[in-house]
């Protein structure tokens, strides 16, 4: 499944960056679904416990922003919101735009709880 | 300061996340919980092994294209009839992708090429890591183009950068005119359209005009071809549009 090998990635990102923070367990990691990602952001939360599981992560919840897709209308030069997955402007109706933001999936941060309580999976 | 994240820096609280619950800071002694600012692309690793093949490409002369298409929609006999034409006057490679069996890559083969098949059993796209492993030996072999058929799949392969310098979408004519609507990321991301089985026009209900149309709402400009590899109609155009890059 798609979702899945976007959680497996987002997965590995997290447990590298963890691993050399040693600031304790992950309990949340911040995503950021751009509508121009081609990612499905409740499949994704679907899967993420598959991926996380035994991994140095597993129990970390997902919490995904989703993030519309915004452009610029090089016509008007407004920045606009445009229909998805129509890339036009819907102020002018031009279809001469610049992607601004949407495109992308960002690991946004992490966040650690403090130490003790919940059991882990070691690496 | 960890050179991976930047964690030098004050730590923050953010408390405006989605969430179906209040993510309460406090987790009693012993001290606060920590958060840590990544702003790292979800495929960030995947995206920095296909700069580096990107760059490898470059060094060598390559141009790589990414084929991606739908299961069945005429990739792989594109390729032969492709391949068939440049023989001896552009040398070529072809890394083809599937679940399992080598079938394409057999298909491909005895036409002068460089061919190798990748059977990624489980997953569903080709990533930067499958490509960086071979294109050493697609430099060894001399080639100037080299085209990645992708594993039949018209949503995940447009998310996962191979280090190519095109994508191009393909598009049978027996999918129907509105699949650019239904699909539209690759059909965004692809540099040219190639509609495929023209010669199948007659049997269909088909509206060239409106596959047209509605390409053009997903990706205004994009160059639509319009062939059929069965009989060589519009083939042509294909072949001198990949001529360019090697001129």
């Amino acid at each position: 499944m798609h979702e899945l090998s976007i959680a497996q990635a987002i997965v590995d990102e997290v447990v590298a960056v963890a691993a050399l923070q040693r600031s304790g367990d992950v309990e949340v990691v911040n995503v950021d679904v751009g509508a121009l990602s081609g990612v499905e952001p409740d499949a994704l939360g679907m899967v993420f416990p598959f991926a996380s599981g035994g991994t140095a992560i597993a129990g970390a919840s997902l919490k995904i922003r989703k993030v519309p897709a915004r452009v610029r209308c090089n016509s008007c030069r407004k920045k606009v919101r445009p229909d998805f997955p129509f890339l036009v402007c819907p102020t002018c109706g031009s279809d001469n735009v610049q992607v601004l933001s949407g495109r992308d999936m960002v690991i946004r941060s992490i966040e650690f709880g403090s130490n003790g309580g919940r059991q882990r999976h070691s690496k | 300061m960890c050179k991976t994240c930047g964690c030098g820096r004050p730590a923050k609280h953010s408390h405006g996340m989605t969430g179906s619950h209040a993510h309460d800071h406090d987790h009693g002694a012993p001290g606060h919980s920590k958060v840590l600012t990544l702003e790292r692309k979800v495929l960030a690793g995947n995206d920095a092994i296909a700069a580096g093949n990107r760059r490898f490409a470059d060094k060598h002369g390559i141009t790589v294209l990414n084929m991606i298409s739908a299961p069945g929609s005429g990739k792989t006999l594109i390729l032969e009839r492709t391949l068939e034409a440049l023989k001896g006057r552009i040398p070529c490679a072809v890394i083809t992708g599937d679940l399992e069996t080598d079938r394409d890559a057999r298909r491909l083969q005895n036409r002068g090429a460089w061919v190798k098949q990748i059977e990624t059993h489980q997953s569903c796209h080709l990533s930067a890591a499958h490509i960086h492993d071979l294109l050493p030996a697609v430099a060894k072999a001399g080639a100037r183009l080299l085209f990645i058929e992708n594993v039949g799949n018209l949503v995940c392969p447009a998310a996962f950068d191979l280090g190519e310098h095109f994508k191009v979408a393909l598009l049978s004519v027996t999918e129907g005119e509105d699949k650019p609507l239904k699909y539209p990321t690759i059909f965004s991301l692809a540099a040219v359209v190639v509609l495929t089985k023209m010669d199948l026009l007659p049997h269909l209900d088909f509206d060239i005009a409106k596959a047209r149309q509605y390409i053009r709402k997903i990706h205004p400009g994009v160059f639509v071809f319009e062939t059929s590899a069965r009989t060589g109609s519009g083939m042509a155009a294909w072949f001198d549009y990949l001529n360019q890059f090697t001129s």
